[in-house]
């Protein structure tokens, strides 16, 4: 090691000096920075940066606006603010390219002197985006808004883990309400009407419809999600954690290591409209209750919890029974649900989940679609 | 083993600079911690990796944060924050350091911290910042 004495002048710092500062530390605070429009930023801003910034381990990318690929000419008119949840999906289906601010857009080129200097917004998908990473490993993925339409007011949260298909899903819905408002005076569901079991009108008020279209819009959207992400899983086998979310904190899927190892070796099942993941036929678990007082001055009417995972070939777990209790499941993987169940959402949901879990359990089978 | 906290190590810089620390403050850089456990320190401990100026900086916190440790008053969060109201150079190069001694915590501390201020920079911003060669 030299030992030579030195002694420099207080700032500005010297470019020798900075080059003594070695990779490594370089890129522990590039992966920091995660963002890929500031690594975009940072990939102009030297030689040595434009060399380091492809290799970093953890990409966030933040995606402003969706947009549509001109030309077909059987789109339907696509509202966004419309609730219909089929709207939604088609817009979502005919979804090919995002609007991202291209983050490489910024390497200095003094030979053409035309290029703009306010960055352009021009469309690329996120595929294109992160083409120039090589060595990702965790990748977060924001989408800018809930893919689900529902009714005013309504809540609805759902989280799914894919490997090569579903692997387990969970939707939270209900209608939050504030109870330092309550315009009741009183538990608007008095203890005494609430026995544990649904009560009739649950089926006869469109209760039970309703939430069967939020358990499909949601598998619907996560099954979308898992298929636009095919090419990004397929550019970057360094991958090890892969997670979708939207700005409306409405979903999430995720895939850790072992899921993206058998999506890479399992070919991918695509629906008939090949526009999504095919969902396996499954078994879902449905818990209600009319009112739950969750932590927070919050109240949640009509509180549902849907659980979802494949049924296991062959089995005979699968009549649609009502029953009581923890229901009908394999008893190796039911650790693993609950587990799943307990730590899917935050706040005064992780405790909607936990009360939802002591009530009665209603099996229901689906098919794949 | 009681009287090995009283014991004093002195640190040399990269640039000559000597700094003569209470062993307990030393050891909060895993580099010195090891070589003393190993035998390997005597009592002048050269760190060609390091300036005077910014190692300097790192004891002075280390100093500060045995002191919290031992029950003094502040939080930790209130020292962390002083350590790293530095401008982005400074910033860098106390990262560098404390890579180099391994001090750890103070690693995470000044990454993340110039990760934040690079977030929200625009190129030019941050050439000027770190004065790169072009």
């Amino acid at each position: 090691m030299q030992s030579k004495a030195r002694i420099y002048a207080d700032p500005p710092l010297h470019s020798d000096q900075f080059d003594r500062i070695p990779d490594s530390i370089v890129l522990l605070i590039l992966n920091k920075v995660a963002d890929v429009r500031a690594l975009g930023r940072c990939s102009a801003v030297s030689k040595r940066f434009n060399f380091l910034v492809p290799l970093v381990h953890d990409i966030y990318v933040k995606i402003d606006r969706v947009v549509t690929v001109d030309g077909d000419p059987s789109d339907e008119s696509l509202n966004l603010s419309s609730p219909k949840p089929r709207n939604l999906f088609s817009h979502l289906l005919k979804l090919v390219l995002f609007t991202i601010l291209k983050p490489f857009h910024h390497l200095r080129n003094p030979s053409s002197g035309n290029k703009p200097l306010l960055p352009q917004l021009s469309h690329h998908s996120p595929a294109q985006v992160l083409k120039n990473f090589t060595q990702i490993r965790n990748l977060h993925i924001e989408l800018p808004a809930g893919d689900v339409g529902t009714e005013d007011g309504v809540l609805l949260r759902w989280r799914a883990e894919f490997g090569s298909t579903l692997q387990n899903c969970v939707i939270l819905g209900g209608t939050p309400i504030d109870r330092k408002s309550n315009l009741f005076d009183q538990d608007p569901f008095p203890a005494a009407e609430d026995s544990g079991s649904i009560p009739e009108s649950f089926y006869t008020n469109g209760g039970l419809k309703l939430r069967v279209v939020w358990t499909i819009s949601s598998l619907i959207a996560a099954s979308t999600r898992h298929y636009l992400l095919r090419p990004i899983i397929k550019n970057h086998p360094t991958l090890t954690s892969l997670v979708l979310t939207d700005s409306d904190e409405q979903g999430t899927l995720s895939m850790g290591a072992e899921q993206l190892r058998e999506f890479r070796e399992k070919p991918l099942a695509a629906s008939a409209s090949a526009n999504r993941t095919q969902v396996p036929a499954s078994n879902m678990k449905l818990r209600y209750a009319p009112y739950l007082e969750l932590p927070g001055g919050i109240g949640m009417q009509g509180a549902t919890l849907v659980a979802i995972r494949p049924s296991a070939e062959g089995s005979s777990a699968g009549a649609a029974v009502a029953s009581s209790g923890g229901g009908v499941s394999n008893g190796g993987g039911r650790k693993e649900a609950e587990a799943f169940l307990n730590s899917s959402f935050d706040g005064p949901f992780r405790a909607a989940v936990k009360m939802l879990l002591k009530r009665r359990t209603y099996l229901l089978e689906m098919n794949g679609f | 083993m009681a009287s090995y906290e009283r014991r004093k190590v002195t640190l040399k810089s990269s640039d000559g600079e000597e700094f003569l620390v209470e062993e307990a403050v030393a050891m909060e850089s895993r580099m010195i911690r090891y070589m003393i456990w190993d035998g390997l320190a005597g009592d002048v401990i050269e760190l060609p990796g390091v300036k005077g100026k910014f190692l300097s900086m790192i004891i002075d916190f280390c100093k500060k944060r045995v002191a919290w440790a031992a029950g003094g008053d502040g939080t930790l969060e209130g020292l962390k924050s002083d350590f790293v109201k530095v401008d982005l150079g400074t910033l860098i190069h106390l990262s560098a350091a404390s890579f180099c001694l391994k001090t750890n915590d103070l690693v995470d501390l000044t990454s993340q911290t110039l990760a934040n201020r690079i977030q929200g920079k625009t190129i030019d911003e941050i050439c000027r910042a770190l004065n790169p060669e072009e």
